[in-house]
């Protein structure tokens, strides 16, 4: 019985142990392309972004304003989030300003986010501090000729355990001057999850 | 005995047979140890059988009770003495709760970054939570201690409302300290760990359901004869989305994304608060006013208009305390059925100030500050939510506790270990009443926009009021006024370029 009992509680001792060591193991971490097509759940997500910021920088690439080799200046404006999911689109408008910016065929002036900025370095460089020859003048911004604008709805419906999501971001390109709507592109996204 | 009872453990002593094979089996091993012992030796063995009762004397102690003597000092406004107390009460040890309180005490006393350093040990302990469950979503579900002996032996992980609270309070805290930028960090915290949140409950319930297809239904309290079922099962609670989401938090982001000018992320934040507080003036005005108020200052962007944009929050008593309650259920032994005592959590009902606050400034501005976050519900939701777990371990630990003592019995002809285990047993059949208490139990929110300069605002709670005195010089501003019994506690944060 003895020996009995010594088995079973170095048995109870080796299960505690294993299931310790066990709990103890390390996660690894990795770096993972950031191309590459991300499924984790169905919220909006970078490739998502990534498909949109493509698809309407080509698009306004070809067209008649941009490609036109004119060179426009362009300011880009707020793209409205209708969604009830916290999506930045200022990401989404920094993408494709950067991708515009790359082909080297549109020009952008100070939007109204970076205008306190703006004004502030202006307004610092009149300072005695600075050398008045080479400090930049006020008076001197240049202003854009188009505005880009636009929004991002979704629909969400879910039945069943099953939930589908459909996204349409829409952007416009507008002259100032004029008024006139010069381009407007939409993409549209729908995801499932089950 | 009661027949709804019978159902009650029908359906969850399905689910359990699997862990009362598993513990039976320890069981005859410390019986047989026992046995196996004599003289001087046996005594030694029920030293050994008592140890676990004793090591887990957090089932004897009242949490409820050792946090009311702290809660009853900020109540009349004696935080310092309320703080230095609640770091006296080291039988809990610097654990997840303690850091929760603490850290809360410290914001009311107005020590802003201490509170943070205390929450920020809490905030680490949820992510290990978080890393844990993403990892392994079962093993939230696992935890033999508490099969063994209490729910109390569980690790606290703190309620899933809470994990949301604390990192909004944090946001608060970091309004408090002028760090809006830091503040939109720990909103975004919030938004990430309501996701993960969203996910594992869906993979419970998923599972749960999955498991109740092929076994049985899940067991349901409402079927527990004597349990105060009303209580945690009303139209209130049950209007809620969950028990984790809440309309201030979304709207306090709201706030702070708008004054840090991301307008698309303001926007969400708003219409967030309208889907789980729909039909409340005040938050869809959030949404429907957000364009013009950014047109607004766009405009005046190189002159201030000399204004500030004030939200107003005004937070109500205190989370609601968890109780025991003792239930006799039917327990099936080798001589028929055992009616054993199982404890249940309850939350009595609270008597609460009146849903609404009023507040008037003296610019003239009277207005009524509804509440838009109910703790207090939110709490009773997530017992409402916890109880299926709840029921199946409680089954399972009364199940095991009366093998365990048949066992002893059986195989001790002196008795005394069975009685040892059959006292250990009834003492330590306490339900977790623990829950972060200091948490307010309802929080309101007005919005005004004030000139610059030095305002008295008038803030009315009851038959409380109170009148503060607050200097605005930002753009934005948020002002927390905190009323616990008869002592009100005030917070403002200097705004973003303020």
């Amino acid at each position: 019985m003895r020996i009995r009992f010594v088995v079973r509680t170095w048995l109870v001792a080796v299960v505690v142990v294993a299931l310790g060591v066990a709990g103890g193991c390390a996660k690894q971490v990795r770096y993972g392309d950031p191309k590459s097509v991300e499924t984790v759940n169905i919220d909006f997500g970078s490739t998502d972004l990534q498909v949109i910021a493509e698809a309407m920088t080509r698009s306004l690439l070809q067209s008649p304003v941009v490609g036109g080799g004119s060179r426009p200046i362009v300011t880009v404006q707020d793209v409205k989030n209708k969604t009830s999911e916290y999506i930045d689109t200022r990401a989404i408008t920094d993408s494709i300003r950067a991708e515009l910016l790359k082909s080297g065929q549109v020009r952008f002036a100070v939007d109204e986010v970076g205008m306190d900025e703006q004004i502030d370095e202006l307004e610092r460089q009149q300072s005695e501090y600075y050398d008045q020859e080479q400090s930049a003048e006020i008076g001197n911004m240049v202003a854009a000729q188009y505005r880009l604008q636009g929004s991002i709805i979704s629909i969400v419906k879910e039945a069943d355990g099953v939930k589908d999501v459909y996204y349409k971001f829409n952007l416009q390109l507008w002259n100032v001057r004029n008024g006139l709507l010069e381009w407007s592109d939409e993409k549209d996204i729908r995801k499932t999850e089950s | 005995m009661e027949i709804a009872s019978e159902v009650v453990l029908a359906k969850t002593s399905v689910g359990c047979l699997p862990v009362l094979r598993l513990l039976e089996l320890p069981a005859r091993w410390a019986a047989d140890a026992f046995a196996f012992c004599r003289g001087p030796l046996r005594m030694l063995a029920v030293g050994v059988l008592v140890l676990p009762i004793v090591a887990g004397c957090a089932s004897f102690r009242s949490y409820q009770t050792e946090i009311g003597r702290t809660l009853d000092l900020v109540a009349v406004g004696r935080i310092d003495s309320a703080i230095k107390a609640h770091r006296g009460q080291t039988h809990y040890g610097e654990d997840l709760l303690y850091y929760l309180e603490q850290g809360e005490l410290l914001r009311l006393g107005g020590r802003y970054a201490e509170s943070q350093t205390a929450w920020f040990e809490a905030d680490r302990r949820f992510r290990k939570w978080e890393e844990q469950a993403r990892v392994d979503p079962e093993m939230l579900a696992r935890d033999v201690g508490s099969l063994l002996v209490s729910d109390r032996l569980r690790a606290y992980t703190g309620h899933d409302f809470e994990k949301v609270m604390l990192t909004t309070r944090m946001a608060l805290n970091h309004l408090s300290l002028g760090e809006w930028d830091q503040a939109r960090v720990a909103i975004k915290r919030s938004h990430e760990r309501e996701a993960l949140i969203a996910r594992l409950r869906a993979e419970q319930v998923r599972r749960a359901e999955e498991s109740a297809g092929e076994k049985d239904e899940a067991p349901d309290f409402r079927e527990l004869n004597g349990y105060p079922v009303r209580t945690i099962d009303n139209p209130e609670v049950n209007a809620l989305r969950n028990s984790y989401q809440n309309a201030f938090s979304h709207y306090l982001a709201g706030f702070v994304y708008e004054a840090l000018g991301e307008i698309s992320l303001a926007a969400a934040g708003y219409r967030q608060a309208i889907e789980l507080q729909p039909g409340l003036a005040l938050l869809e005005e959030g949404l429907a006013g957000l364009d013009m108020r950014h047109f607004r200052r766009s405009r005046s962007v190189t002159e201030a208009d000399g204004t500030t944009d004030l939200l107003l929050v005004i937070e109500t008593g205190l989370a609601p305390a968890r109780a025991s309650v003792n239930i006799n259920l039917p327990v099936p032994t080798d001589q028929g059925l055992l009616l054993a005592p199982v404890s249940f959590p309850v939350i009595r009902e609270q008597r609460l100030v009146s849903g609404s606050s009023a507040v008037s400034t003296d610019e003239g501005m009277p207005t009524e500050a509804s509440t838009v976050t109910s703790v207090d519900l939110m709490s009773r939701r997530a017992l409402q939510d916890e109880m299926p777990w709840i029921m199946v371990r409680a089954v399972a630990r009364a199940t095991a506790k009366a093998s365990i003592q048949r066992v002893a019995f059986k195989k001790d002809d002196s008795n005394i270990a069975g009685t040892v285990v059959l006292i250990g047993s009834v003492l330590t059949e306490r339900a977790d009443e623990r829950g972060w208490r200091s948490l307010p139990a309802r929080i309101g929110l007005a919005r005004f926009r004030l000139a610059h300069g030095t305002h008295d605002v008038d803030v009315a709670v009851g038959s409380q009021k109170h009148r503060f005195s607050v200097s605005l010089d930002g753009p934005f501003a948020v002002m927390s006024v905190r009323q616990v019994g008869t002592a009100a506690y005030m917070s403002l944060s200097p705004g973003p370029g303020a």
